[in-house]
């Protein structure tokens, strides 16, 4: 089955990787900020992943994998001309694009690869980008190169200050908005949801500047069938996959959606990881192999 | 077999695991009849001269035509007396609400116990099946038009297999990885195994009909799409109702509380039942509280008490005689020791510092007076409450339609609750646009999603060649080609009777007549032949028995390679002339 055949696959820095995928339909209709429901194998979990580029022409699709549990374990396994067995998309609403006039967009984690598109959109808009990207240190920074190409400015942020400023993406922002009196239109933040809150604190104590989030919830079906993406948004129920990912982020239940939701299966999540044995692919693929010449 | 005989014999109980084995494992509950038994069962049938069982049914399954081969052990005739109605045998046998359809007017039943027509179904549908028979390709001439169906549940299984074998192409797209609807994801394997429904898209594959998975549509491509960009002809939309209908009281986001739609499809579909075998992890509860009275409340129970809960209570704010679950899943879980806490209702769910829920608080309720759907109103009963521990809450009261395909499509009307507006025969506001199942009527059942998707089959066939076509026909080709020679039918025969000859002077070929009822919905034939050369002057004599003797219309048409040739309207005399 060539269906979803992963062409490409590089390990950007330690544990987080570039997938390149064959999926026409899908590169023809996506656009910014939506993303895909990936099944590695037969038995494997419907995942989302944040659509960081694609190519019309080529009918490809690209998104970036930082490896957290199971599926993204056996994702890291995976080797080019593998197929995947199912990836369903685009889901999700676009992101929320305009001519904003300055625009910061904050990336960590996946995020740094998956807020590219956004940026591509929101300079072909007209807006004057600064990118700030945060890793834990330098050796987790990566896709540096093409964020410089598509921003105006492209700013650094490690935990330990190995590159660029120390500290993370909201002590940037705060530091660009208190100190240096810089106007900015709109904020957008991809990553791990606690950094994302946490951007969303600062911005709103500092005059409420317009932030959206891509939240992280758990998925099943991504068309708004199972509310297991739900989030409490405006004192009201959303779904993730439909109504967003992208939201305003200073509407967010950020403690709920954090502290509850999202944790519902941490047993079950460090037992499935526990059973995987990294070995079977590259064994399974051997006896498949050796199958293959003995009867030949 | 003499009536007094047959009134002798009792009904066949339905052989099942018993209940302490199979809380405990997700095979199917009831075995199914032998063969012995179902011929007995059969043998009950007083074959009606007026049927009132088949009135009950949405699809008029020939019911005592199917269950009188039974008696006559024409099993492989009986399974292909019911497909002439009813695509989907297996599955219905299964599902049906028999008890309230065509076993509720069974004359048996008026003293006594009605035949086991579900029973019986699911028997000769089993037993084809389990024969190793498999559909062949469809061998009729393809009629050069693209037929695009969303969503692969049972509305769009039905209008599917209903088009490809008029000669469509017919591809379908389907949001999830493997195809069936809620017949995979909602309906759990120990109430219909999913090999019953692979079969069945296994023979519609091998009939021709392409299925394209992992297509959400309005997404991926929106129905203007499939008609300009994939140039399909027509479009028929089957997504069925998929937006889960939550409580909005405190504590419904807290961990451990689900849609039934989620539980189900986590179950079900991903198999998370065989975790850690499976990837997709479940909340498994040991105190679990069921939210509803239908058969999905049913479903999300005893899925729950398969998976090692202690304790699983269904709250459900009528009385039990209003639960709309099928008697025998009801039958089925109280059995299996599932508690019912009748008339109350959640107000508010409880956790602990963790989110994760402990408590449910319930109020309790009365029935007032009957609301607009004739049943009685439960009533809340003020400062009457009552708590239940719990660590795991399935929500399953209900569900809206979905509003990805209806937000992403120009020009289709919706009503107030956002299902899709059809004319009886699916027709939506736009063109060459149909649809059908439970994104037009709202949840509701599976054989009226196939009865929907059978209607609109026939209404994209009658738009994409209309009857048009025939009258300019007739303008080109002056020259009459058949013509009726005789008509033998009266009142007091049983069979209609017709001679139709040649009267061109060209052969005609792959000449096709059909002979239906003409008040009959789904235009079943009575009749249908093909003759592949008919030469001038040649004729030949067409029989068929009738359908009833009190109805009088029959409609024959005719058509060869090239299209119509007529169809004529035959009535049945009222006096001998
Ligand atoms: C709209 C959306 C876009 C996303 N885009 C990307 C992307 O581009 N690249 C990327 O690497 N990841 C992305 N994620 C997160 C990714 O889906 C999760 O990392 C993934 O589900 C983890 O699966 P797993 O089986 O490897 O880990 P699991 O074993 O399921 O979980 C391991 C850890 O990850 C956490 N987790 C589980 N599911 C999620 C989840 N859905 N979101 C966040 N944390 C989760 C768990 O709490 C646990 O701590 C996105 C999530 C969403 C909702
Ligand atoms: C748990 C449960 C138990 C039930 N038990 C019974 C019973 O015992 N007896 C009975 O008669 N009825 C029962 N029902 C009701 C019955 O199953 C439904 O009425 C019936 O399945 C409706 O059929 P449908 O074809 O309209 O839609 P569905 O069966 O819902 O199928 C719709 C299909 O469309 C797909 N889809 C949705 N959106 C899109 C999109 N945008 N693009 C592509 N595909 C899409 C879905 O994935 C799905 O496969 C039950 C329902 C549930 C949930
Ligand atoms: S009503 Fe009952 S007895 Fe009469 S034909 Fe139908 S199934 Fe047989
Ligand atoms: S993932 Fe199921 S509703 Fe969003």
């Amino acid at each position: 089955m060539s269906k979803f055949k992963l062409l490409k696959k590089e390990e950007c820095v330690p544990n987080l990787h570039k997938f390149v995928v064959s999926v026409p339909d899908i590169a023809r209709k996506v656009e910014p900020g939506q993303f895909v429901l990936i099944m590695v194998d037969e038995k494997s979990e419907r995942i989302p992943f944040t659509l960081a580029d694609w190519d019309e022409k080529d009918g490809t699709i690209t998104f970036f994998v930082q490896e957290v549990g199971l599926s993204t374990t056996k994702m890291a396994f995976m080797e080019e001309k593998d197929s995947f067995y199912s990836i369903v998309g685009p889901l999700g609403e676009p992101a929320y694009v305009d001519n904003f006039g300055t625009v910061v967009l904050g990336g960590g984690c996946f995020g740094l690869g998956a807020i590219y598109s956004v940026a591509k959109k929101l300079k072909d808009l007209g807006n004057n980008i600064i990118t700030i990207l945060e890793a834990k240190n330098e050796s987790r920074l990566y896709y540096e190169d093409e964020f410089r190409a598509f921003s105006d400015e492209v700013i650094f942020v490690t935990s330990d200050g190995s590159k660029g400023e120390k500290g993370h993406i909201y002590d940037v922002l705060e530091e660009m908005i208190v100190s240096q009196g810089r106007k900015i239109d709109h904020i957008k933040v991809i990553g791990c949801n606690v950094m994302m809150s946490k951007v969303s604190d600062v911005t709103k104590s500092l005059g409420n500047i317009p932030t959206y989030a891509t939240v992280s919830t758990i998925m099943v079906d991504g068309t708004g069938m199972c509310g297991c993406c739900r989030l409490t948004y405006d004192g009201k129920t959303k779904f993730a996959c439909v109504d967003g990912p992208e939201f305003d982020a200073h509407k967010i239940n950020w403690d709920e959606l954090i502290g509850i939701r999202n944790t519902s299966y941490i047993r079950e999540e460090s037992l499935s990881l526990q059973n995987f044995s990294p070995q079977c692919r590259s064994l399974a693929k051997i006896l498949a192999k050796m199958n293959e010449e003995e009867s030949i | 077999m003499k009536t007094k005989e047959r009134m002798q014999i009792l009904r066949s109980e339905m052989p099942c695991q018993p209940p302490e084995v199979r809380g405990k494992n997700f095979r199917e509950v009831p075995y199914g009849y032998t063969e012995e038994m179902a011929i007995q069962e059969a043998q009950r049938c007083l074959n009606c001269k007026k049927p009132k069982c088949v009135e009950g049914c949405p699809v008029r399954v020939p019911i005592p035509e199917f269950i009188t081969l039974i008696q006559e052990g024409k099993l492989f005739e009986a399974a292909k007396k019911i497909k002439e109605k009813n695509v989907l045998p297996a599955v219905c046998g299964r599902v049906c609400p028999q008890e309230v359809q065509c076993e509720e007017l069974c004359i048996r039943g008026k003293k006594g116990e009605p035949v086991a027509i579900g029973h019986l179904e699911r028997f000769v549908a089993d037993y084809e099946r389990l024969s190793g028979y498999i559909s062949s390709p469809v061998t009729v001439k393809k009629n050069s038009k693209k037929i695009a169906i969303v969503g692969s549940g049972p509305s769009g299984l039905t209008t599917a297999g209903d088009l490809i074998k008029l000669g469509y192409e017919v591809t379908v797209f389907e949001a999830f990885h493997i195809g069936g609807g809620v017949l995979v994801y909602g309906i759990p394997e120990f109430r219909l195994p999913k090999s019953v429904v692979e079969y069945e898209i296994q023979n519609l594959e091998n009939q021709g009909v392409k299925f394209v998975y992992d297509n959400v549509v309005g997404r991926i491509r929106t129905i203007d799409d499939l008609l300009s960009h994939d140039s399909f002809d027509a479009v028929y939309i089957g997504v069925g109702a998929g937006l889960p209908v939550f409580m909005n009281i405190p504590g419904e986001n807290l961990k451990g509380v689900y849609s039934s739609n989620e539980y189900l499809t986590r179950s079900n579909l991903m198999k998370a039942y065989l975790f850690p075998d499976y990837d997709t992890p479940l909340v498994l509860g040991k105190n679990v509280v069921v939210v509803g009275g239908g058969n999905v409340a049913m479903d999300s129970a005893r899925t729950a008490l398969r998976l090692g809960a202690d304790n699983v209570y269904i709250v459900y704010r009528r009385s039990r005689e209003q639960m709309p679950a099928r008697a025998e899943e009801i039958h089925h879980a109280e059995e299996e020791g599932i508690q019912f806490n009748l008339l109350s209702n959640p107000v508010e769910i409880l956790g602990d510092e963790f989110g994760r829920i402990n408590k449910v608080k319930c109020q309790r309720y009365k029935l007032g007076e009957p609301d607009k759907s004739g049943r009685a109103r439960p009533i809340p009963i003020e400062g009457e409450y009552f708590e239940l521990e719990t660590d795991l809450i399935i929500i399953s009261i209900g569900n809206n339609a979905n509003p990805l395909i209806t937000m992403t499509t120009s020009d289709l009307e919706v009503n107030k609750w956002g299902n899709i507006v059809t004319d009886e025969m699916g027709r939506t506001s736009k063109p060459f646009v149909y649809a059908g199942g439970d994104i037009v009527t709202g949840a509701a059942t599976v054989i009226s999603a196939m009865g929907a998707g059978r209607r609109a089959a026939s209404a994209i066939h009658e738009d994409l060649f209309p009857e048009k076509d025939e009258e300019v026909d007739f303008i080109t080709v002056p020259k009459e080609k058949l013509k009726i020679k005789e008509i033998a039918i009266s009142p007091e025969s049983p069979r209609l009777k017709i001679i139709l000859s040649n009267v061109s002077d060209k052969p005609l070929d792959q000449v096709k007549v059909t002979i239906t009822h003409v008040h009959d919905f789904f235009e079943n034939a009575l009749l249908e032949t093909t003759i592949s050369r008919w030469t001038p002057e040649e004729e030949h004599e067409f029989s068929c028995p009738r359908m009833q003797e009190n109805e009088k219309e029959y409609l024959l048409s005719v058509k060869d390679i090239n299209g119509k040739l007529f169809s004529k309207i035959i009535v049945v005399e009222e006096e001998n002339k």
